[in-house]
């Protein structure tokens, strides 16, 4: 394994380091950013030098190789760095590749989004250094407010229909309304066929079974592999984006990580492992979490994904036993708590059906998500990213949690 | 509406220029943020309180978001036209 030439901490470095890899991979693309992009923008010294003399040999119309470029620089009159062959190889494997033809070994790069996001952070120091206060905005929200709106009527309309027969038997029972509500909600109905409709059943076709049981290693080992088979098959997130939500993640930094590769796309910003820790380190309070690190990202994308069909479907199966469980805790609690009346029980009755009915439609596949489109963006198998290197996933468990635990309990 | 010569503006009339496109933030989402506004820079020094006013900025910080700005536009072009190939 390739050692990085400086440590990266944060998403500047991890863009700075993408920047140089892609710039002496070809350094003809120096061209599209050192009008705007200055060496003193570049806060890694080894990084800072390089940017230095490549830009100094393109203004001057000289090629050297990869290989003179320590010599180049060690030449040069400036306090420089010593750069060794390893950092450069480090540098260039530390850029991830944007896209890959096979056959035609097209390469693309996003060196000017990656020289963006570091001219970005230079200003933010340039206008701190000139006594001037910055701070980035705080995003309200960056879900997907539209996912699922297509099941909304008909799932409203059966839930009106189920509750109006509930609400017609709450007028006529005795005692508490509760039993009724939370028999409904947990256990099959015997009401008319047009009420049985307003179920929870799934009403598409899943992307597979889960491989196997809903620990909370399992939901977590799943939520991780198909975050990595995003990081390096953004054709994988394309045809995931319209159908999993942040809250399909069962741990806050899974969901905002989900949540920044969702604002990546909407933004027409390629999703890499350099964007997507860029994206993270923006403030989020949608979510208690500000996504995974810089350095699990970069791990992540090291991962060789597997075939991620059974990783879907366990992210979408537990994430729908995990609404159900906290939707039946929800009108459990309202229907216990003795302040509430009657309506206020059907109402949030009503409202949790409807959560639960979305999620259900939207997670089973409803809005056409099937194996065959998930499986057709999996194809060409060829994974784009930088090249595997057999680094295990990252761990994000806390230490206090057993993996072994059933989840459902757990949560 | 700010008025000619006036030498501080609120946040909060600031972020409503801002929205109503009069005023241009230095880069997009930050909020504070130097501020272009009716032909100069508007900031916040680093020093004031939290809820201090905008300020015209000094003649060398002029210099700096200047710099800044031409840089940055360069820059979102670059990745626009990245975009569009």
């Amino acid at each position: 394994v390739t050692t990085a030439p400086e440590t990266p901490t944060n998403a500047t470095d991890l863009a700075e380091r993408a920047l140089i890899g892609a710039l002496l991979a070809d350094p003809s693309r120096v061209r599209e950013v050192r009008d705007w992009l200055r060496p003193s923008d570049i806060n890694q010294p080894k990084a800072r030098a390089l940017y230095h003399t490549l830009t100094d040999l393109h203004r001057h119309g000289r090629t050297v190789t990869i290989r003179e470029l320590p010599l180049v620089i060690a030449a040069d009159d400036g306090n420089h760095p010593t750069i060794t062959a390893q950092d450069l190889h480090a540098y260039v494997q530390a850029t991830p590749a944007a896209s890959q033809q096979l056959g035609t070994q097209h390469l693309r790069s996003n060196h000017v989004i990656y020289a963006r996001r570091v001219l970005e952070a230079a200003a933010r120091r340039i206008v701190a250094i000139a006594g001037s206060r910055i701070h980035e905005a705080t995003e309200h929200c960056r879900d997907n407010p539209h996912l699922g709106t297509g099941d909304i009527t008909a799932t409203l309309a059966q839930t009106q229909q189920r509750l109006a027969a509930l609400g017609q038997r709450l007028r006529q029972a005795q005692g508490s309304p509760g039993s009724l509500i939370t028999a409904a909600l947990g256990g099959p109905i015997h009401d008319t066929p047009g009420q049985q409709c307003a179920g929870i059943e799934p009403a598409g076709s899943w992307p597979g079974p889960p491989s196997g049981p809903l620990t909370i290693r399992a939901v977590l080992q799943a939520e991780r592999e198909l975050l990595a088979s995003c990081l390096t098959n953004p054709a994988l997130h394309a045809e995931l984006a319209e159908w999993l939500t942040p809250q399909d993640f069962s741990r806050p930094e899974h969901a905002a990580t989900w949540a920044a590769f969702n604002a990546l796309a909407q933004a027409g910003t390629p999703i890499d492992y350099v964007t997507a820790a860029w994206q993270c380190q923006r403030p989020n309070p949608a979510h208690n979490s500000p996504g995974l690190s810089a350095d699990q990202l970069a791990t992540m994308a090291r991962h060789t994904p597997g075939s991620p069909d059974a990783a879907v479907a366990t992210v979408a199966h537990a994430s729908l036993l995990r609404h159900t469980d906290a939707a039946r805790q929800h009108v459990r609690a309202i229907v216990e708590d003795r302040a509430a009346d009657a309506l206020t029980v059907v109402s949030t009755a009503e409202k949790t059906y409807r959560e639960v009915g979305e999620h259900a439609r939207r997670l089973s596949g409803a809005n056409g998500t099937t194996t065959s489109r998930i499986s057709a963006a999996l194809n060409p198998a060829t994974p784009v990213g930088i090249q595997p290197r057999g680094v295990s996933l990252p761990s994000t468990r806390p230490p206090d949690e057993s993996p072994q635990r059933d989840y459902r309990r757990g949560r | 509406m700010t008025q000619a010569g006036k030498q501080h503006i609120d946040q909060r009339e600031m972020t409503d220029l801002v929205s109503r496109g009069l005023a241009r933030p230095l880069m997009a989402g930050y909020d504070p943020v130097p501020v272009h506004y009716q032909g100069q820079w508007w900031h916040i020094p680093a020093a004031a309180a939290p809820d201090a006013p905008y300020v015209p900025a000094t003649a060398e910080q002029h210099q700096i978001f200047d710099d800044l700005a031409h840089r940055l536009a360069l820059a979102d072009a670059a990745v626009a036209a990245e975009r569009s190939s």
